[in-house]
């Protein structure tokens, strides 16, 4: 009887990284869209607004 | 463009990215990647291109943790704009005065800052986020702020990443920090 290939999970970037003199393990999943999938779903500035008034706009 | 001593204006899309170099993000960075700005879809692309490159060449990065709370108020201001409120609307609902106007948007507000998470996370370990708490950190921001009269903000950031002894900053703010000696202030796109 032919066994069942386990399943492929994803895997999880982690690592022991050291800041500071003290170890953290970092665990993050890693993101399975692409830079342009993820960027382009971002909102779409209202007319009238641009990238620049809205950096002003947060550091009044 | 006076620009102070050993200050460089770097390209995104035609300079090279040094080897294990760690880049600063300033907040007008994801916000270009992630907002998209149709007047000016050159920068919304260069973002993505140089993104793509950092992740390639395998860059570190890392940002002062102000980063998430800029990107927090830039997306509620963007999805309250994308509502029709007026700015005073907008900066009245922001400073306490009707707040309710916020609560039919929390879920879009939501999504940006799940996509700009998205974003980080594609950096895995080879991202890090500085707090302030560490020491030493909050005396270079106030120094910096005084010594280039900065921004409160802007100070954060830069004070953050001289003190890491770092010098690529990745921001679109040419006139505030073109005048600080020794830096690389990657921000043409065109």
């Amino acid at each position: 009887m032919k066994k069942k290939k386990p399943s492929k999970k994803s895997k999880a970037d982690s690592a022991f990284k050291v800041y500071n003199g003290s170890a953290v393990y970092v665990k993050m999943p890693k993101s399975p869209r692409s830079i342009e999938e993820i960027c382009s779903s971002g909102s779409v500035l209202a007319a009238g607004t641009s990238i620049n008034s809205l950096i002003n706009d947060i550091r009044k | 463009m006076t620009l102070g001593n050993r200050a460089t204006l770097k390209h995104l899309i035609n300079d090279k990215i040094p080897k294990d170099a760690t880049f600063y993000f300033d907040t007008n960075f994801p916000i270009s990647a992630i907002f998209q700005d149709e007047r000016n879809s050159f920068r919304h692309k260069a973002v993505i291109k140089f993104i793509k490159r950092l992740l390639d060449s395998k860059a570190q990065i890392a940002c002062a943790s102000i980063l998430f709370e800029e990107f927090f108020r830039a997306s509620v201001r963007v999805e309250l704009a994308r509502g029709q409120y007026s700015k005073k609307e907008i900066n009245r609902a922001l400073s306490g005065g009707k707040p309710k106007i916020i609560s039919y948007h929390i879920k879009d507000i939501e999504k940006n800052m799940f996509l700009f998470n998205e974003l980080l996370s594609k950096f895995g370990t080879r991202r890090r986020v500085i707090l302030p708490s560490e020491p030493g950190i909050i005396e270079k921001i106030l120094e910096t702020r005084c010594k280039y009269n900065l921004h409160e903000a802007d100070a954060f950031h830069l004070g953050t990443m001289l003190f890491g002894k770092h010098k690529h900053f990745i921001s679109f703010d040419k006139n505030d920090f073109k005048k600080i000696p020794g830096i690389n202030l990657w921000c043409k796109h065109e």
